[in-house]
């Protein structure tokens, strides 16, 4: 790819070097050096985005385009090794021993944790309902602050250590960013306004229930936190968010005030964040952590049934909004434990308690 | 000339990060004045005109907006994970180092 660059002035060495090395001379290089390292990364990009989506299409099936298959665990990792090339270098493949570098041990048991709980309490065969591998990068990018799930793969950013610690700390972040991938394959909610803040609440829902069940807590003594040890030291806060006590996951000079709602009162109006999913996610966040302390208990057995059974209703669309969603989860609660159950009455108090109904 | 940076998604939204990061050439030294208009040409010429925001989301994923004002006019940029092109990056990272929010 370097014959021909655009300036054609790559320098032969420039060509066989990997695109790790070229990104870190295109940073800390001299004026020359960055130049023709920046001249031959754009020459190589299309090559790679073409070798990138290649083997992305050979990856995963959809759900109904592949056999059923026994509901075995299939994960592998990847190091991009700083660089933005995914999937990068296999570092551990499914069975393989533990390496002595954390993001790959935690990555690995985090995919597993995921596949367990899903298959082991909603009889979820993986992602897809199909056996669908796992697939994880770790060491993505420069001191990416960042995690997130790109419909075939997980991708892990080390985080630059000053606000962040590595994406892969905090398992609700990886069954958050995983559960992304359920949504898709089942209530494929659009990903802005209130459709997207409540595609975001499953996310945390779902991630804060595997931390729990890997835990073997309870809804009292669960902390109720998505990203607990992501932020670094120094940092004024405890986590991204608290669904318990939305608003209060962090207060610091760099990052901001935590500006989640924790009731419709509240609501944010935004264009930012995709119309704020992120930060109106507060609202159905809290009022599932209402009911499943209302039912008490394992959350995951009951409350966590409801949400579940609500993201696979048939009545779901991708605009669902709120009230909508609300009305879906104490139908499917009627459906579960019966009108007049206290599973159902749990979950209707709590949309009233943070203004939904 | 003047770019800035706009970052947006991402696992969380941070009042904080949200903000626009701000670099003035006035207020660069002649030798980051000079890195600074080349990394803007790199990324001109590799043509980040188009609208990832037009596709659909990659939920958590992050996009990058950088605009541009100098003599020759205005300028934007955009781009979005995974697969942020080269010469954006590299100007990116410039402006993370030597910009303010």
């Amino acid at each position: 790819m370097c014959i021909g660059s655009r300036s054609g002035r790559a320098h032969s060495i420039y060509c066989i070097l990997p695109p790790h090395m070229l990104a870190a001379i295109a940073k800390n290089g001299s004026a020359e050096q960055r130049s023709l390292a920046i001249d031959t990364l754009s020459a190589d990009h299309t090559f790679r985005q073409f070798r990138s989506v290649q083997a992305a299409t050979l990856q995963p099936r959809r759900a109904g385009q592949m056999p059923a298959v026994a509901p075995v665990v299939h994960r592998t990792i990847y190091t991009a090794k700083n660089t933005e090339t995914l999937p990068g270098t296999i570092v551990r493949a499914e069975g393989a021993k533990k390496t002595k570098d954390p993001c790959v041990d935690e990555a690995y048991d985090g995919l597993g944790d995921t596949f367990e709980f899903y298959l082991e309490v909603f009889q979820r065969n993986s992602i897809d309902d199909a056996g669908m591998p796992l697939i994880g990068t770790v060491h993505f990018g420069d001191k990416y602050d960042n995690a997130f799930w790109n419909s075939q793969q997980m991708v892990f950013g080390d985080g630059d250590g000053e606000l962040f610690n590595r994406f892969t700390i905090s398992l609700d972040v990886i069954g958050h960013e995983l559960t992304h991938g359920v949504t898709e394959h089942t209530a494929e909610l659009a990903y802005s306004g209130q459709a997207g803040a409540l595609n975001e609440s499953v996310s945390d829902v779902f991630g804060s229930l595997i931390k729990q069940y890997t835990l073997k807590q309870t809804a009292d003594k669960a902390d109720w936190l998505i990203g607990a040890g992501l932020l670094a030291k120094g940092v004024k806060g405890v986590a991204l968010r608290s669904m318990k006590e939305p608003g209060t996951a962090y207060d610091d000079p760099v990052l901001g005030k935590d500006p989640q709602p924790s009731t419709m009162s509240g609501y944010v109006q935004t264009t930012q964040d995709n119309g704020g999913v992120h930060i109106n996610s507060g609202i159905p966040n809290r009022a599932f952590c209402l009911a499943a302390l209302d039912i008490g208990g394992n959350a995951w057995e009951k409350a966590g049934r409801i949400w579940y059974e609500t993201l696979n209703d048939s009545h779901i669309k991708a605009t669902t909004g709120f009230k909508s969603f609300a009305r879906l989860t104490v139908s499917n609660a009627n459906r579960l434990f019966g009108t007049n159950s206290a599973e159902s009455k749990a979950v209707t108090q709590a949309w009233h308690q943070v203004g939904v109904l | 000339m003047r770019a800035e940076l706009i970052i947006e998604g991402g696992v969380g939204f941070f009042p904080g990060l949200a903000r626009p990061i701000v670099v003035q050439a006035a207020g660069l030294s002649p030798d980051e004045s000079a890195e600074f208009a080349k990394l803007v040409s790199a990324a001109r010429a590799e043509g980040g005109t188009a609208r990832p925001s037009a596709k659909k989301p990659v939920p958590d994923a992050r996009s990058y907006r950088i605009s541009i004002a100098g003599d020759d006019g205005k300028l934007e940029l955009e781009a979005a994970d995974p697969g942020v092109p080269p010469a954006f990056a590299a100007l990116m990272t410039f402006l993370k180092q030597h910009g303010h929010r």
